[in-house]
């Protein structure tokens, strides 16, 4: 029975000590301006260090300021942020990506950076950078790293099938032959190109370029039409592609780039941050090895006339209910383009920086190949995606038709038809 | 001496009984609910009435403005109209079922072994224990990263045996899908199974089972008229209860296909998650789960009901 | 039918054994060769994770995923003490919310008892996905956010339909005539549950202990959605913030930390084994 006492008091003493500890650990200091900055660069393992050493750059050069970090992981930003702002509880500052500015824009969550960044920072940013995070007339989000997809190819493995390496493709139907030639020469274990046919958001982000490049614009400007032949010409491809094995099925992105430091990919879309991921997924492209080995250029062109590709980047925006909007922009601003940010971080971490002027600026670090395709040819034929607040429920039903298509080997019409009055449906709400 | 004890034993008793009865007992029942009740009332009972209320309007976060209240057009929706509802309906009963009836008979044929006499029972015991305690997330990563069609260990193995002859795409792929989320599921739960049977093994009375082996009972019958009756309610409840826990399974799935390919794993609890937080709709997700609690509700009933009888 | 159910098989011990101990090392394979897996994953480098063939035995085994697993201050260390910090007052909290209710409702007598018992299981039946955008905003007006206090109420919640039903069924086991000795003896309710009662369950009191502790351990949606802070995650949405990144899978890393989480428990499990099938013996099982 004494036992049973001891057990008992100790187990209360110790409810006790967990629960009153709580308070004592959230008490802040209020002399200071506290901006909290959800993001989730500070979580990976990755980029953490780096992203820490810009924020106490920052907090060294503006000592009344502290900048709490937030950090989320990146498939679950989106659900967080925007229940944060619901809940009324939303960080000062957010970092962003693809529709995210203009659902939070469209609810009212985010401030109009209009207001509080100079003219001449935003003329120095990239056409299709901005577009990227205007909805309406207003700017939610400024890019921070520049991302977008381009095309990458294996040099060694077009060598194998007796491809001229530094020629890719230049527009669908090169690359069409280009498939053909690498799926006869190649081991059967090797796939001519990568497309994400799963069913995660960011398969639709991937296959953007892909719709873009035929001309087709849906979802652009209020039109939900997916049955114009431009948009049936995209699917019809990737039913041709995933019905010749031209790519593994069901494969997301992540495991795709897997494949592809394994030489088992010889083409895809990716961002500049590639060289980085496949380095550390094959130690062998260390130094020069690697651009021996990997090159990148402008996605194919399939009608649209020029090279085209989706501006898929990282944005950052501040919330609308901030109570310092003066200082996050400065923060904003030194975490797209100070000299800390851009040496110790975007450029580390395989971004190209927000800028124009970063070409110049910062010339010696952007010599190499990659960063010179990036700033000469794939920033210039960017565009803004066809974003709205409905975005993220529509984009489901889009990936289900890809999947249709690619998966379950449905008949395009029928997919897009059915997509297409969804969409409407939805719309119209 | 011995009436008397008796007598005093009676005596107590009835007090007993009958101070059981009185206010006394209603207020220390208060007092002995209270904890359970608040903490349940604030984490599940207040968000249930806010989510009842939603069902009845359009209710979206990222329009805060448009909200009104629809009546129960919601519901007609669900019902008459939304296709992937229907398809999250089904595949949750298969996912659930299946899962159910594997790791139950997993679990079960684990508890007979180890019920008997083993040389290093207790150990066994024990690393059959280990796929219970691995968190959800790491289970899901686990399957994503075994069943890889390209580079899992899954197919490679089963290559090897000559099971198959090309890789399967199990998560590209409408039919293979949901199997690989189930063998997974399965792995995870048998354990429980096992542990709950062979407590219930364990309390089966020796003299039972030797009275049936005397009268010639082989091992299929004493099995079945004695073991299986004796296991009658922990098996009527553990299955219960994990019918109810793998209707809230979440992190499985979203974590490896999020419902694809198509809507081939689309089941109630991720489908609800697309809607509360993919597209927003946080009324329409309400309504779904309000149909949700009435089905397991239902469930529950007629199925205690029916092991009852 | 009956004729077939005369087959004895303790009549054949050979035949018994041999085609038990076929069962059990395919059972065995099934539950082990998972984490044989992640086991030999954790000890390879990254790029060895997706080999193929796969490498079985890890060719050069490094510790290295480990060191940095054990290392990372705010990463895997901070999730693993926010986890054994929550687990155990979640055990804790539960254990002591049950205790009473589950004697309550093996002994008093009141009204509604019933249905009272029945409102407390059907708890469990609501989708948790729903539940998690109005507890956010609960909690953000009741100052709960980020704190372990409502980390371990929100866990609670859920254990406790099990916890209320096997302690319950714990307290039914326990003798009458015990309690009614004491109550002889001039012992008050308090008192009954107190001495007589507390003592006599304790099998069961660590079986509810260590179902909620994995409850607690294992979460992952409130867990992800209640916090916001990253020195306040535990361990499922820490191991998606550190190994899902934005643009890789770091396998390797992953099942190293898997191994390290899981240790724990497993060590905890088969310890307490013996009281978690006695206690559920006791509980569970007659209840």
């Amino acid at each position: 029975m004494r036992s049973a006492k001891t057990l008992l008091s100790a187990i209360v003493f110790l409810a006790l000590v967990t629960t009153l500890a709580v308070p004592i650990v959230t008490a802040r200091a209020q002399d200071k301006i506290v901006l909290r900055f959800a993001n989730w660069v500070s979580a990976e393992e990755a980029s953490r260090e780096r992203v820490e050493t810009v924020i106490a750059a920052f907090e060294a050069e503006n000592p009344g300021v502290t900048i709490e970090n937030i950090p989320i992981p990146f498939d679950q930003v989106r659900q967080q942020l925007i229940t944060m702002s619901a809940g009324g509880n939303p960080p000062d500052i957010m970092l962003l990506n693809g529709a995210w500015p203009f659902e939070l824009g469209g609810m009212g969550a985010l401030l109009d950076l209009n207001t509080v960044a100079p003219p001449e920072y935003l003329a120095d940013n990239w056409e299709g950078g901005l577009g990227a995070g205007t909805y309406e007339g207003k700017l939610y989000a400024v890019p921070q790293g520049m991302t977008p997809h381009g095309f990458w190819w294996n040099k060694k493995l077009f060598e194998q099938a007796g491809l001229d390496p530094e020629s890719p493709p230049r527009t669908m139907d090169e690359l069409n032959e280009v498939m053909a030639t690498l799926k006869a020469n190649l081991p059967d274990d090797v796939y001519a190109i990568g497309i994400d046919t799963s069913k995660v958001d960011y398969a639709l982000t991937g296959f953007w370029p892909w719709i873009l490049t035929t001309g087709a614009r849906p979802m652009y400007d209020g039109s939900y039409d997916f049955t114009t032949p431009e948009v049936v010409q995209a699917f019809d491809w990737l039913k041709m592609i995933a019905d010749e094995e031209y790519t593994p099925i069901g494969q997301q992105i992540k495991e795709e780039r897997e494949l592809m430091a394994k030489d088992r990919i010889a083409m895809k879309l990716d961002g500049p941050y590639f060289v980085g991921i496949l380095r550390s997924l094959n130690p062998d492209l260390e130094g020069d090895a690697f651009y021996e080995t990997f090159a990148v250029t402008t996605v194919p062109d399939g009608g649209n006339g020029t090279p085209v590709t989706l501006a898929d980047l990282h944005q950052i925006g501040i919330s609308a209910q901030t109570d310092h909007p003066d200082v996050a922009w400065k923060f904003i601003e030194f975490f797209c383009a100070s000299e800390v940010a851009v040496t110790e971080y975007t450029v580390p971490m395989g971004m190209i920086p927000p800028l124009k002027s970063a070409a110049d600026t910062y010339g010696d670090l952007l010599g190499d190949p990659v960063s010179q395709a990036y700033l000469n040819e794939i920033l210039p034929s960017m565009i803004g995606g066809p974003y709205d607040p409905q975005y993220g429920a529509a984009a489901q039903f889009v990936i289900q038709a890809m999947q249709e298509v690619a998966v379950a080997g449905f008949p395009v019409d029928a997919s897009l038809e059915s997509l297409t009055q969804t969409l409407q449906i939805l719309y119209q709400q | 001496m011995q009436p008397s004890a008796s007598l005093t034993r009676r005596l107590a008793h009835r007090i007993f009984l009958s101070r059981q009865g009185r206010v006394s007992d209603g207020m220390y029942a208060v007092m002995f609910l209270a904890p359970v009740l608040i903490i349940l009332v604030v984490v599940i009972f207040y968000p249930l009435g806010r989510v009842l209320a939603y069902s009845v309007t359009n209710a979206n976060l990222l329009f805060p403005d448009r909200e009104t209240y629809i009546g129960l057009d919601n519901f007609d929706f669900l019902i008459n109209q939304d296709q992937i509802f229907k398809t999250a309906v089904k595949n949750t009963l298969v996912f659930t079922l299946a899962s159910v009836a594997g790791g139950f008979s997993i679990g079960f044929m684990l508890a007979l072994i180890l019920n008997e006499k083993l040389p290093l029972r207790n150990v066994l015991r024990g690393v059959a224990l280990i796929p219970w305690v691995v968190p959800g997330v790491i289970v899901a990563l686990m399957t994503l990263y075994m069943f890889n069609g390209e580079v899992g260990v899954i197919n490679y193995t089963l290559r090897s045996f000559d099971l198959i002859d090309e890789n399967i795409p199990w998560f590209g792929s409408l039919d293979h899908a949901m199997w690989a989320v189930i063998v997974a599921n399965v792995w995870n739960q048998t354990p429980f199974y096992m542990l709950m049977l062979l407590a219930g093994l364990q309390t089966c009375p020796d003299d039972l089972m030797e009275a049936a082996k005397i009268d010639g009972a082989g091992s299929l019958a004493r099995f079945r008229y004695v073991t299986l009756p004796h296991l009658s309610k922990v098996i009527m409840i553990i299955t219960a209860l994990m019918v109810i826990w793998n209707f809230n399974n979440f992190d499985l799935i979203w974590t490896t296909t999020q419902g694809g390919p198509v809507n081939s794993t689309m089941v109630l609890s991720v489908y609800t998650y697309r809607q509360a937080f993919i597209s927003f709709q946080t009324g329409y997700a309400s309504a779904i789960a309000v149909l949700w609690l009435l089905g397991l509700l239902a469930f529950s009933y007629f199925y205690i009901r029916a092991m009852e009888s | 039918m009956l004729a077939r159910l005369d087959f004895d098989l303790d009549q054949y011990p050979r035949f018994k054994s041999t085609a038990m101990a076929i069962l059990l090392v395919v059972m065995m394979l099934f539950i082990f060769f998972p984490t044989f897996w992640m086991l030999s994953t954790s000890l390879k480098p990254n790029e060895d994770a997706f080999a193929v063939p796969p490498k079985w035995v890890p060719e050069t085994v490094t510790l290295k995923n480990y060191e940095t697993q054990l290392n990372d201050r705010s990463g895997f260390r901070n999730y693993f003490q926010n986890g054994v910090i929550v687990s155990l007052g979640t055990a804790l909290v539960s254990i002591i919310v049950a205790m009473p209710a589950g004697y309550a409702f093996a002994r008093l007598r009141f009204r509604a008892k019933r249905t009272l018992l029945l409102i407390i299981l059907a708890s469990q039946m609501f989708p948790a996905v729903i539940i998690v955008i109005t507890l956010y905003s609960l909690y953000r007006e009741i100052k709960l956010l980020d704190s372990y206090a409502g980390l371990i109420l929100a866990f609670t919640s859920f254990s406790i339909p099990f916890s209320v039903w096997m302690l319950r069924g714990f307290c039914e086991s326990v003798p009458e005539e015990i309690e009614e000795a004491a109550f002889v003896d001039g012992c008050s309710r308090i008192g009954i549950l107190w001495r007589i009662v507390i003592p006599l369950i304790r099998p069961g009191m660590i079986a509810v202990g260590l179902f909620s502790f994995l409850n607690a351990w294992n979460n992952l949606l409130f867990a992800l959605s209640l916090t916001t802070r990253l020195d306040m995650r535990t361990i499922p949405p820490g191991f998606l913030l550190t190994y899902v990144g934005e643009f890789q899978y770091k396998w390797s890393d992953m099942f190293a930390g898997s191994v390290l989480v899981t240790l724990p428990t497993v060590i905890l499990f088969i310890g307490l084994q013996r009281f978690l099938v006695r206690g559920l013996m006791a509980g569970a099982v007659k209840g």
